[in-house]
């Protein structure tokens, strides 16, 4: 969909990561759904970028996709291609993908009950991790595994690292799925909603805890569809809409003036009471043109040309940019940035 | 619509005659325990106090949020309300009736008239059945016979819900989660009911689905003037859509008023950390609240007195003579040795030794202190907890700093507005409100 995603993205320092053209199906019986379509980003070191979209948009699928992580089938990587430090993960052979998977990336999940076998205590599955990355002995590991307890704030870990999972509250088994995540010292974590099953007062810790990860120069992918958690967290977001990014940029840019007609939609669903909104139950989201255009209220007649609009720059500002064709040369995108602005007042005035 | 469930008469009879300024729904000093039980004699040797003594009433057409975090009790107290659980004590009453005392006829009449609508649909509805058949249910129980007018009222209703009349006869895994929370939206709607428990209604949704489905149940509850009684934690859900709120806290209610009063300047300390705990939309405020203590307490053993003690920021100094900071370190000294987390470096359960001066700095704890049964208290605390004995250094603390707040229950205080129990708020009390944000 787009070429200039590289040079769109800050190049002072080579990215950690550079996902280009991304796409990946879903095979079913009946159909083959495009659930990535064209996924292309870069994350620098230490950055905290967030993807966010609701159900359906594809940004898991995205995650999961870096790794290759997803299960094939029913998904099938059909294109495009992820480098970590400037090598390629899927071309490389799968040991070293699965390397660099285990070691620079770790995945942090929903529910961290996935993370965690409810058979071992949690002493012994952080043990086996440690293990498995450096080569200490026994006794220096529980040192370790104790150490990484109390660094993602477990309360008298020493007495806990025997427990098993089910002896912990949510919020302390997510801490825990972190902890292991955080056991070979990884360059980049990739968070997928990791504060959604959990209460507010536990979800307000958990992000001071990946506040604190990112703090020590990890880099943090955070996936979610809650735009109080990006706001917590990004420096920059990547908003993502039926399998395709439509607009990205810095955190504080964007909230203040969402641009994509998508992510103004989005921001409206937050605003006070009532969003009154007519839309019908069932939208489909289209193969080719925007992807948005179904529901867009400034579509055009150009919007179904052609793929999905490449993105443009949205005003001066030289790191946002929307794929919509209001942005497009010789278009005024006026209207559409202005309500954008109303939007994110009326949602401002809210909180 | 063109035709709804219709009301019997002598319902129509009694809503002629009865007192429209009575509430709809009034709950009073709901209780709700489970015994714990021994295995083999069944001795009951405790009792989870799920609910314990929750009150609040809901009028005709009005949405009352209740909110609060798991184990709060909330659930709880909504499946007390329909008699999904048995109360162990209060009242609930629906249009002035007790609840417990209906039978035959009238029991009927409360379970139509009283709808529920769960967070999963998909426990609702029966998925060998297609939807419209799921949603005549409640219609064919309750009586209505004649198939044709089933049919009918359920194609009605699925279109007023934002779906087809055809949908009826689709299967529900060919609907979307929104799509299913429509359906059981329109199956709580077909008996014509006056009040909706709507427990999570969205929590399995987000972003846009959620909204459209929140804006759908406010739409139908203003045009059927229906009653709804909204179980949430998601704060934004109450936030767009209720009148007023009740906020829980270990089967309590601590707080209650009209939404904006209590979302927008919260006065009970603990909806003030669970308000300033949510993310703001403004990225440049980062900030979030902490409680003074991490723990929640177990239902089974709440906290004396106020059973946000242990964990309020506003916790009433026992003497007026300690600056608020320095009170708030002392009291969060206590409170963390009391539920077990210290921080590092004093490492308690590993065996190494510190000095009281490492304690002090780890704790933040203030020197110097006016009250010098305070500081010789707070001193030998620190000398426990460097010795490694945290018992000995929890009883020191909690004879010295027993604060009002851990030996009274609070009563409802007469200088706020609206419900709020906390000392703060009571003028017998030398203790005054701290302002919100203050
Ligand atoms: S390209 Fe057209 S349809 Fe897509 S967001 Fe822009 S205006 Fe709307
Ligand atoms: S009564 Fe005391 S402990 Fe309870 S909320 Fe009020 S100030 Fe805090």
């Amino acid at each position: 969909m787009t070429d200039d995603h590289i040079s769109d993205e800050r190049t002072s320092t080579e990215p950690l990561l550079a996902v280009d053209g991304l796409r990946v199906h879903v095979r079913t019986e009946r159909e083959t759904i495009r659930a990535v379509d064209g996924v292309s980003f870069e994350l620098c070191r230490g950055e905290t970028v967030c993807l966010i979209g609701e159900s359906g948009s594809g940004k898991s699928v995205t995650c999961e996709s870096l790794t290759r992580l997803v299960p094939e089938p029913p998904f099938e990587i059909v294109g495009g291609c992820v480098e970590f430090e400037g090598r390629d993960l899927f071309a490389a052979d799968t040991g070293r993908c699965r390397r660099v998977r285990g070691d620079r990336i770790a995945h942090v999940f929903q529910n961290p009950q996935s993370a965690l076998d409810p058979v071992y205590t949690v002493g012994e599955q952080l043990i086996e991790t440690i293990e498995i990355h450096e080569d200490v002995p026994k006794t220096n590991a529980r040192d370790r595994a104790i150490g990484l307890l109390r660094q993602v704030g477990i309360p008298r870990p020493a007495d806990r690292i025997d427990d098993y999972p089910h002896e912990f509250s949510g919020g302390m088994c997510q801490r825990v799925a972190i902890a292991i995540a955080l056991t070979a010292e990884p360059d980049l974590v990739v968070a997928d909603e990791p504060t959604t099953a959990v209460d507010v007062t536990v979800q307000a810790r958990l992000i001071e805890l990946l506040r604190e990860v990112t703090d020590g120069g990890t880099s943090l992918l955070v996936v979610t569809h809650d735009l109080r958690v990006a706001a917590a967290l990004a420096d920059r977001l990547l908003v993502m809409y039926g399998g395709t990014i439509v607009e990205r940029g810095p955190i504080e840019e964007l909230f203040e003036r969402p641009a994509h007609p998508y992510t103004q939609a989005l921001f409206e669903s937050y605003a006070g009471r009532s969003a009154g909104s007519d839309r019908t139950a069932r939208g489909d989201v289209p193969a080719d043109g925007c992807r948005f255009r179904s529901e867009c209220p400034h579509a055009v007649e150009a919007c179904s040309d052609g793929e999905q609009p490449p993105f443009y720059a949205v005003g001066d500002d030289s790191d946002r940019r929307a794929s919509c064709v209001h942005y497009g040369p010789g278009n005024d995108p006026g209207a559409v940035l202005e309500a954008g602005a109303t939007i994110a007042e009326a949602e401002g005035s809210d909180d | 619509m063109t035709e709804r469930f219709p009301k019997g008469d002598a319902e129509a009879d009694r809503a002629g005659a009865s007192d429209t300024n009575s509430p709809l729904l009034e709950v009073d000093g709901l209780e709700t325990h489970f015994p714990i039980t021994t295995r083999w004699l069944r001795r009951e040797v405790g009792r989870i106090r799920a609910v314990d003594g929750v009150s609040f009433a809901i009028d005709r057409g009005e949405a009352f949020g209740l909110v609060g975090e798991s184990g709060s009790g909330k659930t709880t107290a909504a499946h007390s309300i329909l008699g999904l659980e048995e109360p162990t004590g209060g009242a609930v009453r629906f249009d002035g009736q007790l609840v417990d005392e209906l039978t035959g006829w009238e029991l009927q009449q409360f379970r139509r008239r009283a709808q529920l609508v769960v967070q999963n649909p998909d426990d609702a509805f029966n998925p060998r059945l297609p939807v419209g058949k799921s949603v005549a249910e409640p219609l064919a129980l309750h009586g209505m016979d004649d198939e044709e007018r089933r049919r009918a009222i359920v194609a009605d209703l699925l279109e007023r819900v934002g779906l087809e009349a055809t949908d009826a006869n689709r299967f529900p895994h060919e609907f979307s989660g929104g799509e299913k929370q429509r359906l059981s939206i329109a199956r709580a709607l077909v008996v014509n009911p006056d009040l909706i428990v709507a427990d999570e209604p969205t929590s399995a949704l987000d972003g846009r689905v959620k909204a459209d489905v929140l804006s759908l149940l406010d739409e139908l509850r203003r045009e059927f003037d229906i009653a709804v009684l909204c179980i949430s934690h998601d704060i934004d859900v109450v936030r767009r859509f209720c009148d007023r709120v009740g906020v829980m806290y270990l089967g309590e209610l601590v707080e209650r008023g009209e939404t904006e009063a209590v979302l927008e300047s919260p006065a009970h300390p603990y909806t003030r950390v669970l308000i300033g705990s949510i993310p703001s939309l403004d990225p440049s405020d980062r900030s979030l609240v902490r409680p003074l203590t991490e723990t929640v307490p177990a239902p089974s053993d709440p906290p004396s007195g106020c059973r946000f003690h242990p964990r309020c920021q506003e916790l009433i100094p026992p003497t007026a003579s300690l600056e608020r900071e320095d009170w708030r370190a002392i009291a969060r000294f206590r409170f963390a040795l009391q539920e077990g987390t210290v921080p590092e470096p004093i490492a308690v359960d590993s065996g190494t030794r510190v000095d009281p001066e490492t304690v002090r700095d780890a704790f933040d704890l203030p020197t110097d202190l006016p009250n010098e049964g305070i500081e010789d208290a707070v001193e030998a605390a620190t000398r426990a907890v460097a010795d490694g004995d945290l018992e000995r250094a929890r009883e020191r603390l909690a004879e010295s700093l027993s604060t009002v707040c851990e030996r009274t229950q609070p009563e409802a205080g007469d200088e706020c507005e609206h419900l709020v129990r906390c000392h703060r708020y009571d003028s017998t009390i030398e203790a005054e409100p701290i302002p919100w944000r203050g």
